[in-house]
C-alpha cells in the first residue's frame, strides 16, 4: 500500500470497561488503515466492538469505566497541521498520534478534523438550541469562520444535505425536524468544518426504509462531491455494499477479515462472512431457500473463549481453533483474514477461497 | 505490508496435522447462558454496599429498632419512676443523660421515646404499602375518569396541612378518652400517603404501556394479576425510597407536634415532648434538650442516607 | 384453505392531543383507517410498511388490546369485537401475539419459568408439577436449556428472550400468532435462528402467522402474501413471490428500490426511486390518495379521489388511479 496515501491508521487499539462483573475486553489488539478519501465499512454485530473503536479514536471513552490500554491512532500530521508532533521518522513518519495528543490539542481535532455523525440523531442535538446556532457554534469555536461567514456556510451545507428552506429552518429547533431530517442535519453539521474524516455510526439504522434510502443516497452523492474520507458502521451486510471501497468485518472486538468491497463479497475469506451473507435473505432471491444461521450467540466478552472467538460457532472448527488465536494473515491484495483454514495443512472446504 | 504474513504458532512448530481436522462443536444444541445468577436485588445489595453513609444510616436504624426494643427493658429505671432527691442531674455514670426536673432518668426516657418515633415510622410505613401503593396503582392501572376522580381526591387532601387536622382531631376527641397519640397516627395516616400514591401512579402510568404488560393481557391475565403482578413489582424501587424517605419526615411530624404540645404529652416521653421540656431549662441544664434533639438528627440522617442510598441503587437508569 | 381470521372495514382512531403542552386540543390520529383482509388457516401473510402507517396497531386490535373504532374482526366465525371480556379472555389463548422488543416485552422480575407458565397458571391448567413439565419441554422446544427456568429474562441475550417470548405465545397451544416484528431488534447472525424457529414450528404445530415487519426481504422470505400499509390503509396485496416481480403501487417500488441488496456489484450500479419527504401526520393525512405528496406519477385527480381497492386478478388488490 501507498504509505502516503494514508489518512489514519489504527495499530493495536486495546479498550477495556473495568465492570463489576470483570474486565470487557471490547476492544482487543484492533490494526485497521484508512485511505484517504475513500470509504471504508466496518461490519459487526452489536457489542462486536464497532463503536468503542471509533470513540476511542474520538477519545471518548466513558472513564471510568473505561479505558484505553495501549495502541496508536496515527492520523495524517499534514493535515492536522501540528509540525511539532509529527513522527519524525519510522514507519509512521509523517504522522501524529491522536492516543498522545495533550486535551486542549484533541479538542481541536474533533469537530474540525474528524466529524461524527451518531445513530440516534436526537440525542446528539441539543433540543434547547436552535438547529442555527448549533451549526454555526463548533465553525466559530474552531476559528473558521466570523458568526456572519459560519450562518452562510451553514445555510449552504442545510441546503447541500437537501433541507428545503434552509434559511427558514436554521432558527426552528430539533423536535420540528422529522427523524430524517435530524439525520441530514448531523450530517450537515459533521461536514461543515470540512473534516478530513467523517465516521458515520450507524447512520441509518433508527430510520425507515425508505427515509434510509434517502441518507445513503444522500452520502454517496456527497461522497462524489467531497474530499473527506468516510467511515462508515453498520450491521448490515448491504448497506456497506452500495457505498463502501473496503469492508472490515469485526466481531469480539476484533478484525476478522478486511477486504476490497468486491472481493468480501466474492471471496469471503472467513466462515463469519459467509454466515453473515448466508444468513440473509434477498429480495432479488428467485426461490425461496431456507435461511442458513450462524448458531449460537456471540461471545460474552466478559471471558471470551480460547482460541478463535468464532470458533464455537464455526462450522468449519478445527482443534487448533480451540486452542490459539489465527493471525491477521494476508489472504490476497489488500485482503486479509483471521481464520485458520487458510493454513496450507487445513483441509478444502466448498465455498472457501483458500490461498495458496 | 507484506504479502503474507507468517503463521505463528505457540509451541513455535507447526503443530501436528491432526490440529486441523474439522472438529466443529455440534450444532442444533440448546442454548446456555453464561455467568453466575443474578437478581435485580442482589445487584442492588451490592450498589449499596458500597455508599458508606447509606450503611451507616442501616447500621444506625438497626441500632435504633434494638434500643427501642430492648433498651427500656434493660433499663433500671422507668420512663415514668420519680426520683425528687435527683432531679437535674448532670450526665454521670448512673445517669448517662442525666435526670430531669422530677428526677427521672432521661436515657431511659431517650429509649422508650424512640418506641414511640418508630410506632409512627411503622404506622406510616405500612399505610404508605396498604393506601399509598394501592389507590396510586389502581388509580393509575384504569386511568381515564377513575384516576380524575382519585388524583383530585389526593390534591384535595394535599391541601389541608397535617397541623389542622391535628388542631381538628384535638377538639374533636377533646375528653373521649383517646389517647393523644391517636389522634397522631390518624393524621399521619391521612396525610403521609398521599405522595405514595403521586409516585405509584406515575410509575404505573409509564409501565403499562411496556410490552410486558401488553403482553400479561395477551394471555388473558385478568386486571388485578396484571396490577399486582406485574405492574406492582417493578415499582419496587421507587417505592422503597419512597418510603424510606417519608419515614423520618412522619416522626419528625410526631416531634414537632409533641413539640407544640399537639401531640402525646407528659409522662409519655417521646422525644418532641422531652425535647420540649428540656427547652424550658435550657439556660441551666442544655444537656435534657441535647440528648433528645441528637436522638431525632441521628434518626433524621440514618434514614435519609440510606433512603438517598437506595435511590441511587434501586434506580434504573443507573444500572449497568 | 379456510378462513381463519377476517378483517373488514377495521378502523382505530386514537385521540390526541395536537395543542401542545399547555392548550388542550383533541384530534383523532387514524392509525388504521379501513383496512381488510383474511387470512386463511396455515398461511403467513405479511404486514409491511413504514413506521407509524399502523402495522401494530392492526396486530393489537385483533388480539383485543385495542378497541377498534368502526369493523369487524371475525376468527374462526366468531365476531371479537363483540364478545365480553370474559369471552375474548378465553379466545385469546388461541391467538396470540409475539413482540417487537425482547428487552420490554419480558417481566424482569418474574424467573423465565413463571413467565412462559404463566398463560396455564392464570387458566389453571394441570398441576404444578404438569406445568412445571410444560415449561420444560417449551424451553427445549424453542432451544433453550430447561435447566434456565428459574434465571431472570436479563441474563439471557436478545435473540434467547425472543426465544422466551415465543414460548410464552406456545403455551397455550394456540393457533394463530402474530409476530409484531419479531426479529427487527435481533442481530443479523441471530434473526435467521428466529426466523427458521418460527418456520420450524409453523411445519409442526400447523401454526397461522400474521408477520408484522418493515424489512420487504425478510417478508417476501416468510410470508405466502404481503399486505403494504401506507397511512393506516392497505394499498397493495399481493402473492410475495409477484410483489417483488411485479409491483404495481408505486410505494410497493418505491418501498423494493429502497431495499439495499447485499451485493456491490449490483448495490453500486442500482438506480433508486427515492421517495420525497418524510410520512405525512396521521392526524390529518393528505387528501384524496394518502400516498399523493410523495408519489413520483401523481396527477391532480389523486388530490380529489380516494383510489379504490382493486383486484387486479388472482387476488392481486392495487389501489391506485393509475394502475391498470
Ligand atoms: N396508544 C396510542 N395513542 C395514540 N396514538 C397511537 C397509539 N398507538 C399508536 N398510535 C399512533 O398510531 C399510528 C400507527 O402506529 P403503529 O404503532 O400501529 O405503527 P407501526 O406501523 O406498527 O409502526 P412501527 O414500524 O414504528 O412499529 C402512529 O402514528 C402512532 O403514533
Ligand atoms: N460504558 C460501557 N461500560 C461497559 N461496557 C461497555 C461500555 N460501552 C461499551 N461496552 C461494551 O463494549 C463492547 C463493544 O460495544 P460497542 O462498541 O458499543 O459495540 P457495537 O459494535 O455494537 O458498536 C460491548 O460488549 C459493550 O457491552
Ligand atoms: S479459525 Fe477455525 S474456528 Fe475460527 S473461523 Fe477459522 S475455521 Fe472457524
Ligand atoms: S393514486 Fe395517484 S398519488 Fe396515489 S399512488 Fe396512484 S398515482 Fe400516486
Ligand atoms: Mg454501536
Ligand atoms: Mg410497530
Amino acid at each position: 500500500m501507498n504509505e502516503d496515501n494514508v489518512l489514519m491508521r489504527i495499530q493495536g487499539l486495546t479498550t477495556n470497561f473495568h465492570t463489576y462483573a470483570g474486565v470487557v475486553h471490547a476492544v482487543d489488539d484492533l490494526s485497521l488503515t484508512v485511505p484517504k478519501d475513500s470509504v471504508v465499512g466496518i461490519v459487526g454485530e452489536s457489542g462486536s466492538g464497532k463503536s468503542v473503536t471509533m470513540m476511542s479514536v474520538m477519545r471518548l471513552i466513558p472513564s471510568p469505566p473505561g479505558r484505553i490500554e495501549g495502541g496508536n491512532v496515527w492520523f495524517d500530521g499534514a493535515a492536522l497541521g501540528m509540525p511539532d508532533r509529527t513522527e519524525k521518522e519510522g514507519p509512521n513518519k509523517g504522522m501524529v498520534d491522536l492516543l498522545g495528543l495533550p486535551a486542549d490539542a484533541m479538542m481541536k481535532v474533533r469537530g474540525r478534523h474528524i466529524g461524527m455523525i451518531f445513530q440516534d440523531p436526537m440525542v446528539s442535538l441539543n433540543p434547547v438550541l436552535t438547529i442555527g446556532l448549533q451549526m454555526t457554534e463548533s465553525m466559530v469555536v474552531h476559528g473558521l469562520a466570523t458568526k456572519e461567514e459560519a450562518w452562510k456556510r451553514a445555510v449552504d451545507m442545510l441546503a447541500l444535505v437537501g433541507i428545503p428552506n434552509p434559511e427558514e429552518r436554521m432558527r426552528d429547533y430539533p423536535h420540528q425536524y422529522s427523524g430524517g431530517m435530524r439525520q441530514r442535519v448531523m450530517i450537515a453539521m459533521a461536514l461543515s468544518c470540512s473534516p478530513e474524516l467523517v465516521i458515520a455510526d450507524e447512520p441509518t439504522t433508527s430510520l425507515d426504509v425508505t427515509v434510509q434510502a434517502q441518507i445513503l443516497e444522500l452520502m454517496k452523492e456527497l461522497k462524489a462531491k467531497l474530499k473527506s474520507s468516510i467511515i462508515i458502521i453498520s450491521h448490515d451486510l448491504s448497506i456497506v455494499a452500495g457505498m463502501a471501497d473496503k469492508v472490515v468485518v469485526m466481531y469480539a472486538g476484533r478484525v476478522l477479515e478486511e477486504a476490497d468491497v468486491y472481493d468480501l463479497y466474492e471471496k469471503p475469506g472467513h466462515p463469519y462472512t459467509m454466515g453473515l451473507m448466508k444468513s440473509v435473505p434477498r429480495l432479488d432471491a428467485e426461490n425461496r431457500e431456507r435461511l442458513v444461521p450462524i448458531e449460537g450467540s456471540p461471545p460474552d466478552l466478559l471471558s471470551p473463549p480460547a482460541g478463535c472467538k468464532f470458533a464455537p460457532r464455526c462450522k468449519y472448527a478445527m482443534n487448533i481453533c480451540r486452542e490459539q488465536e489465527p493471525p491477521l494473515v494476508m489472504v490476497g491484495e489488500g485482503h486479509r483474514a483471521r481464520c485458520f483454514l487458510h493454513h496450507p495443512a487445513a483441509p478444502a472446504v466448498i465455498g472457501f477461497v483458500k490461498v495458496d | 505490508m507484506a504479502a503474507q504474513t507468517a503463521w505463528e504458532f505457540k509451541e513455535g512448530a507447526l503443530p501436528e496435522g491432526g490440529k486441523f481436522e474439522l472438529s466443529p462443536q455440534g450444532s442444533g444444541e440448546l442454548q446456555q447462558i453464561a455467568g453466575r445468577p443474578t437478581t435485580y436485588w442482589s445487584d442492588a445489595i451490592r450498589r449499596i454496599r458500597r455508599n458508606r453513609l447509606a450503611v451507616v444510616g442501616f447500621w444506625i436504624i438497626i441500632a435504633l429498632l434494638f434500643v427501642a426494643v430492648v433498651g427500656p427493658m434493660v433499663s433500671p429505671y422507668s420512663y415514668e419512676d420519680q426520683d425528687l432527691e435527683n432531679t437535674f442531674q448532670s450526665p454521670t455514670l448512673r445517669h448517662p443523660f442525666g435526670t430531669d426536673q422530677l428526677g427521672r432518668d432521661q436515657m431511659t426516657r431517650v429509649m422508650y421515646g424512640s418506641r414511640i418515633s418508630l410506632a409512627v415510622g411503622i404506622v406510616c410505613a405500612a399505610l404508605n404499602f396498604l393506601i399509598g401503593v394501592t389507590y396510586g396503582g389502581i388509580a393509575a392501572y384504569f386511568g381515564g375518569r377513575v384516576d380524575d376522580i382519585m388524583m383530585r381526591i389526593v390534591d384535595i387532601l394535599y391541601g389541608i396541612p397535617t397541623l389542622i387536622i391535628v388542631i381538628l382531631l384535638t377538639v374533636l376527641f377533646k375528653d373521649k378518652g383517646v389517647s393523644p397519640l391517636v389522634n397522631v397516627f390518624i393524621a399521619i395516616g391521612l396525610t403521609y400517603w398521599l405522595p405514595m400514591a403521586r409516585i405509584v401512579r406515575g410509575e404505573i402510568l409509564s409501565l403499562k404501556e411496556r410490552e410486558f404488560a401488553l403482553a400479561a393481557k395477551t394471555i388473558g391475565a385478568p386486571n388485578n394479576r396484571i396490577l399486582f403482578r406485574h405492574l406492582i413489582p417493578n415499582a419496587m424501587g421507587p417505592i422503597i425510597v419512597t418510603v424510606t424517605l417519608e419515614i423520618p419526615s412522619a416522626i419528625f411530624t410526631e416531634a414537632f407536634l409533641s413539640y407544640i404540645g399537639l401531640g402525646v404529652s407528659a409522662p409519655v416521653a417521646s422525644w418532641g415532648v422531652l425535647a420540649s421540656d428540656g427547652t424550658e431549662a435550657i439556660r441551666s441544664f442544655p444537656y435534657l434538650v441535647l440528648f433528645p434533639a441528637l436522638a431525632i438528627s441521628l434518626t433524621m440522617f440514618a434514614f435519609n442516607f440510606l433512603g438517598d442510598g437506595l435511590r441511587d441503587a434501586l434506580d434504573p437508569r443507573l444500572r449497568q | 384453505m379456510d378462513t381463519i381470521l377476517k378483517v373488514e372495514h377495521l378502523k382505530k382512531y386514537f385521540a390526541v392531543n395536537v395543542g401542545g403542552p399547555f392548550t388542550r386540543q383533541m384530534a383523532s390520529l387514524k392509525a388504521v383507517d379501513d383496512v381488510s383482509f383474511d387470512v386463511g388457516r396455515g398461511e403467513t401473510v405479511g404486514l409491511v410498511g413504514e413506521t407509524g402507517c399502523g402495522k401494530t396497531t392492526v396486530g393489537r386490535t385483533i388480539v383485543g388490546l385495542y378497541k377498534p373504532t368502526a369493523g369487524a374482526i371475525t376468527y374462526c366465525d366468531q365476531n371479537l369485537c363483540v364478545l365480553t371480556n370474559e369471552a375474548m379472555r378465553k379466545v385469546r389463548s388461541k391467538l396470540q401475539m409475539i413482540f417487537q422488543d425482547p428487552y420490554a416485552s419480558l417481566n424482569p422480575r418474574m424467573t423465565v419459568g413463571n413467565i412462559i407458565g404463566e398463560p396455564m397458571d392464570i387458566f389453571s391448567i394441570g398441576t404444578l408439577a404438569e406445568r412445571r413439565e410444560r415449561v420444560q419441554e417449551l424451553l427445549r422446544t424453542v432451544g433453550l436449556n430447561p435447566e434456565h427456568a428459574n434465571r431472570f429474562p436479563h441474563e439471557f441475550s436478545g435473540g434467547q428472550r425472543q426465544r422466551i417470548g415465543i414460548a410464552r405465545a406456545l403455551a397455550m397451544n394456540p393457533e394463530f400468532i402474530i409476530a409484531d416484528e419479531p426479529i427487527s431488534a435481533l442481530d443479523v447472525s441471530i434473526q435467521a435462528q428466529i426466523v427458521n424457529m418460527l418456520e420450524d414450528l409453523q411445519q409442526n404445530l400447523g401454526l397461522t402467522y400474521l408477520f408484522i415487519a418493515h424489512d420487504l426481504a425478510m417478508v417476501k422470505h416468510i410470508s405466502d402474501r404481503v399486505i403494504v400499509l401506507y397511512l393506516g390503509k392497505v394499498v397493495e396485496v399481493d402473492e410475495s413471490k409477484d410483489i417483488y416481480r411485479h409491483p404495481l403501487h408505486p410505494y410497493t417500488k418505491a418501498l423494493l428500490s429502497a431495499v439495499p441488496i447485499p451485493d456491490p456489484r449490483i448495490e453500486m450500479q442500482r438506480q433508486r426511486i427515492v421517495l420525497k419527504g418524510d410520512l405525512p401526520s396521521p392526524v390529518n393525512p393528505p387528501s384524496g390518495c394518502h400516498f399523493r405528496t410523495r408519489c413520483p406519477i401523481a396527477q391532480p385527480i389523486c388530490a380529489e379521489q380516494q383510489p379504490e381497492l382493486r383486484d387486479m386478478g388472482s387476488g392481486h388488490m392495487v389501489s391506485c388511479h393509475f394502475v391498470s
